[in-house]
């Protein structure tokens, strides 16, 4: 029973005092906690696929949001073996092995190779997805254990065995047949086209699903941060730490791509994997190429043409690329920085 | 008589209090800085929080070395091909290091002002 006899208990000055500053303490220990604590509304999955590290962030409200980043990371491993160019399941392997005959596909991969022809055409084959040879020339597949310089020989050589007007398509059996010995490689679309799977992964699972999903410096977004805010995504520095600026995103894609990691060195000289299905060297004259679009896919293959493109004449890059939907930041060898006039729309909060 | 506000025993209740709240955002601040890598591959994950050089094995061998000085972090050698991990740098606070081939990833442990990066 409580006490009814209040007369036992002294109310004093100091006891009011001292009673309101602990209430006082302890209520703002509790708001201090609520204020700094991390939002855990964000699942975050980490893994390894499409030859690159991926991490897939992501809140449902409707569901738990592991289910849903699992169901991503499987897709985008699945993803890997099919359009792989060494392991045995894939389709492109496949392909590869069986020049001048048609050869049946499933709807997914006719979908693909259609959509990579239509960028070589668009982009003038600076995206070329019949580069495969040129890169297992160089030593830029598989594992890159065997990278070397090629003689210029049999660069020329190999370059009659690059072109995407070699690709086929039967319409109607849904057939594909590669001519003149080219060999498919889908390293410059493969990565968006999961990602852009993964973004309808997330929404089929949930409409209102946010979140974003990164793989190899590639990012699709789900969803605007906790339904409203833009994803503020930092832009590598090309050459050093840290980044060169920021971009906010609420929906779309972006992708970049340099010379800076996948390269190796001979007397001084940089090599990296980026091809100039025209010369067949690396391209020259840009660190780095950044570029924002509604889809992943484009912004992946805009981002591997505009990088080979600008090489040759920038100012085409920057002003052209927009009308193909592609928002472009280019870092060039000098180390200016060139930008389309709507990229920078993207760099407001 | 007349009452004082504070008394020497409300002094000390205030200090205490006053010591703990302190404590509390300073050890806010040391966790937001950031002083703890974390090294994940396929089957294991190490926590690094002193500076210095570590090898990281993986299956019993040494496949990479990590130097750590207390603020930054970098792989210093690795059995890679590409040395993608070599050519990484120092990485900062909220920074992550990846080796595709061996399947790790470094990440040093806190706060950025950004979301993710594209590279």
């Amino acid at each position: 029973m409580w006490p009814t006899d209040s007369k036992n208990i002294r109310v004093t000055r100091q006891r009011v005092f001292l009673f309101s500053f602990l209430l006082l303490a302890v209520l703002g220990f509790f708001l201090t906690m609520i204020l700094l604590r991390k939002p855990a509304e964000y699942y975050e999955l980490k893994g390894f696929a499409l030859g690159t590290y991926v991490r897939i962030v992501v809140s449902s409200k409707r569901m738990n949001p592991k289910i849903i980043a699992e169901a991503i990371l499987d897709d985008m491993q699945r993803i890997t073996y099919k359009f792989s160019t060494t392991d045995p399941r894939s389709v492109l392997k496949m392909l590869n092995e069986r020049p001048d005959e048609w050869v049946d596909v499933d709807e997914e991969t006719f979908a693909l190779l259609k959509a990579a022809y239509a960028f070589a055409e668009l982009t003038e084959g600076a995206f070329d997805p019949t580069i495969g040879s040129l890169l297992e020339l160089w030593g830029f597949q598989g594992n890159y254990e065997n990278l070397r310089v090629p003689s210029k020989e049999e660069i020329s050589k190999t370059l009659e065995r690059v072109g995407y007007t070699n690709v086929h398509f039967d319409e109607k059996r849904m057939r594909v047949m590669l001519k003149n010995g080219v060999k498919l490689d889908l390293g410059g679309i493969a990565k968006g086209y999961a990602l852009e799977r993964a973004k309808k992964i997330a929404l089929s699972f949930d409409p209102q699903a946010t979140g974003f999903v990164e793989a190899g410096g590639d990012i699709v977004v789900v969803g605007p941060k906790f339904g409203k805010y833009p994803w503020v995504i930092g832009v590598k520095n090309p050459r050093g730490e840290g980044i060169v600026g920021y971009i906010y995103l609420k929906s779309g894609a972006v992708a970049t791509s340099g010379d800076y990691e996948r390269y190796f060195e001979v007397d001084g000289v940089r090599y990296h994997h980026i091809l100039d299905p025209k010369s067949g060297y690396p391209a020259q004259g840009v660190w780095s190429i950044t570029v924002i679009s509604e889809d992943a896919v484009t912004a992946d293959v805009l981002a591997t043409a505009g990088f080979v493109e600008a090489g040759r004449d920038w100012k085409k890059v920057v002003l052209d690329f927009p009308r193909m939907g592609g928002h472009v930041m280019l870092i060039l060898s000098s180390g200016e920085v060139k930008k389309s006039d709507t990229f920078e729309l993207f760099e407001k909060q | 008589m007349k009452r004082k506000l504070f008394s020497r025993r409300d002094l000390w209740i205030l200090l205490a209090v006053s010591l703990l709240l302190v404590g509390f955002f300073i050890l806010r601040y040391y966790e937001a800085k950031g002083n703890v890598l974390i090294v994940e591959g396929t089957n294991f994950k190490k926590i690094i929080s002193k500076p210095g050089v570590y090898d990281i094995d993986k299956e019993g061998k040494v496949v990479m070395k990590v130097e750590f000085d207390g603020e930054r972090v970098r792989v210093i050698d690795s059995v890679c091909p590409l040395k993608v991990c070599v050519k990484t740098g120092w990485v900062k606070p909220g920074g992550t290091i990846i080796c595709v081939p061996n399947a790790i990833v470094i990440h040093f442990e806190g706060k950025r002002d950004y979301d993710t990066e594209t590279w």
